[in-house]
């Protein structure tokens, strides 16, 4: 009994050696190490509106609707899971994982980022094409890879079952059968 | 003026009852680090009690699963007042990746009144410290929401 | 008893040395308690007007009484336990401050009263209707079985040796011939009296009845608000009138010179220190391993201190 008090009393002044390890925090800033994903940031003027962390997100978070003649994008970031895949699938490199994690609130309404894009609609049927973003962007895509300008890529304002459709009743575009 | 006096009192002595309303268990770790000398919590004045009926305030992390709904409304029922809850975590603060099961409640907003919501997953003991500073009034809050529309 | 006589009997019970001066002073060493742990921790701990904050926020709380249970009883148990508490704080103290202001057999009611708030912990944890009250109850039960036996044979070892039941007339012995801690007989007793006095303190190894991880507060589980803050209130005062009477009972209480008044605090900051070493580096005893520690060695060790100081050693 008496040893097990010796040896206490020694393990009492073994942790006196640490000091004190109580980080300043928080008055003190305390910021996490590199590769720390924090709450997702979208920078509105990059954002194309193609979908594409909608359909990645794991928490389906991320919601598109159409209405009218724009695209509402809108993140519930409540609910959020910092995975990254929002990030990693994003071909406009629009979404960022922050460093943020002070994000308590008592409304979980200060969570929400909502974006609201130009759509494009078909000029033959109504139907929606895309964002006027995506489609400046293909254009773009289009006018490096190929070379040409943006004047000569056509039927950019028509939906796909249309374009198919013009496709189909265009004959210069039938593909000829030689053998 | 006494109760201004008991005003501080309060603030500066939280004593908080830990509820796992079906989490994963991520953010009880996260709450068990906020404990440990690292962060050292009792600082503040908050400790951990185990009982609802020492407590002021009520740390819930998890989606609110059916089966412990009504465990979470007798507990916090148990609380006296004056009385927080915190929700702890993505879970706790709108469903997580559950919000739409047909298990869970969707979140503690949708179960008990919550004072502030702590996101995460899990949420980080930093975090976790300045939601409950938030709570007593001490640090602002540091986000919005943001809306943008292409002109 | 003339009015005069009855201002000054509340004066002393409520003022000082009395409620307000023991719970501050006690509420302050548990803060000593709480940095010292900290400290032994590696972490800053609480700022100094913590359990101030605490028992400040604890009266603003709203108390809840468990339905079905004794209402009375449970309601009145707190306050027999700060009267306990409250009523020994001052009768130790008086004795320090002015030895001769005793009575015959004070040693005897003191003991009985520093016993008052662990019957009231007791009683109120089986008026509160919870299975948890009612284990921690026979929990303290069985704890308060244990230690009374050391702490009697202790203080009889130091009856013994001075031959009169009145705290001023130990005190006078010890200025006379030296604490009674330098016998033999003297020290097997204080070492016996620290470890019940451990146990009366309700700090680990022996806080069993009140195990937070295994009970949730045992008795205490049910008491929120006021009650929970009368019930801390007296463990604070517990906290400083206990080493203070092993103090005066083994080391001699000061006498009117700085230098005395100096030891004695020295005395008293050591034996408060010990407590809360031994309370930060232990895990807490099953109640079958304390009772066989406190009815084995330690009683066989405090009956050997009756022993011995009956033979004049």
């Amino acid at each position: 009994m008496f040893k097990h008090f010796i040896s206490e009393l020694k393990e009492t002044l073994i942790c006196l050696e640490a000091g004190q390890v109580t980080l300043g925090y928080p008055f003190q800033p305390h910021a996490p190490e590199a590769g720390f994903r924090g709450l997702p940031v979208v920078d509105p003027l990059l954002c194309i509106g193609c979908g594409a962390c909608a359909s990645a997100c794991p928490a389906r978070l991320i919601d598109m609707t159409d209405d009218g003649d724009h695209r509402t994008v809108s993140f519930e970031l409540a609910r959020c899971t910092y995975c990254g895949s929002c990030r990693d699938v994003c071909p406009a490199e629009a979404v960022t994982m922050s460093m943020q994690f002070e994000t308590a609130t008592a409304s979980t309404q200060d969570l929400r980022i909502s974006m609201k894009l130009k759509l494009v609609r078909c000029v033959l049927c109504g139907d929606v094409v895309g964002t006027q973003r995506a489609t400046d962007r293909v254009v773009r895509d289009l006018v490096a890879a190929t070379g040409g300008t943006a004047e000569t890529i056509g039927w950019l304002d028509l939906c796909l079952a249309c374009k198919r459709k013009e496709a189909m009743a265009t004959p210069a575009l039938a593909i000829e059968v030689t053998r | 003026m006494s109760g201004g006096v008991l005003n501080w009192c309060f603030k500066k002595s939280i004593w908080v009852y830990h509820v796992n309303a079906g989490s994963c268990n991520g953010c009880d770790i996260e709450v068990l680090d906020v404990l440990t000398p690292y962060y050292d919590v009792e600082r503040f004045g908050i400790r951990l009690v185990h009982t609802p009926r020492h407590a002021d305030a009520l740390l819930v992390a998890g989606p609110v699963t059916r089966q412990v709904r009504e465990r979470l409304l007798r507990l916090y029922d148990a609380v006296p007042e004056p009385k927080l809850v915190i929700g702890v975590g993505s879970c706790a603060a709108g469903g997580g990746i559950w919000h739409d099961s047909y298990a869970t409640c969707g979140g503690v907003g949708n179960v008990l009144p919550v004072n502030v919501y702590i996101p995460g997953c899990p949420p980080r003991p930093e975090a976790i410290l300045y939601g409950v500073a938030q709570a007593l009034g001490l640090v602002p809050k540091n986000v919005e929401a943001q809306e943008y529309a292409e002109s | 008893m003339d009015l005069n006589a009855l201002l000054i009997a509340a004066f002393y019970t409520l003022v000082f040395p009395g409620f307000l001066f023991a719970g501050t002073v006690g509420l302050f060493l548990t803060w000593v308690d709480r940095k010292v742990t900290a400290v032994v921790q590696s972490r800053i701990g609480p700022p100094w007007f913590q359990p101030y904050a605490d028992i400040g926020k604890l009266l603003a709380k709203r108390m809840l009484i468990p339905r079905g249970s004794q209402a009375a009883v449970f309601l009145a148990a707190p306050l027999v336990a700060v009267a306990g508490a409250t009523l020994a704080a001052v009768i130790i103290l008086r004795t320090v401050i002015a030895p001769s202001s005793g009575f015959v057999g004070d040693l005897i009611v003191l003991i009985y009263l520093t016993s008052l708030p662990a019957i009231a912990l007791i009683v109120g944890g089986a008026a509160s209707r919870s299975p948890f009250g009612a284990i921690g109850a026979g929990r303290e039960m069985g704890l308060i079985l244990a230690y009374e036996v050391g702490f009697l044979l202790a203080a009889i070892t130091v009856l013994v040796k001075v031959g009169s039941v009145r705290l001023g007339d130990i005190a006078a012995y010890q200025v006379v011939h030296g604490p009674v801690a330098l016998s033999l007989s003297g020290l097997l007793a204080l070492g016996v009296a620290m470890f019940c006095i451990q146990a009366k303190l309700g700090f680990l190894p022996f806080d069993i009845s009140e195990a937070d991880t295994e009970l949730i507060g045992g008795p205490l589980a049910e008491y929120s608000g006021a009650g929970l803050a009368l019930f801390k209130l007296a463990r604070a005062m517990m906290f400083f009138t206990l080493p203070v009477f092993v103090v005066v009972l083994f080391l001699g209480a000061p006498q009117p010179d700085a230098l005395s008044w100096l030891g004695f605090v020295l005395e008293l900051l050591v034996v408060i220190t010990v407590i809360i070493v031994v309370k930060t580096t232990h895990a807490r005893l099953r109640l079958d391993q304390a009772l066989g520690l406190f009815w084995g060695r330690l009683a066989a060790t405090a009956a050997a201190g009756v022993a011995l100081a009956l033979l004049g050693l």
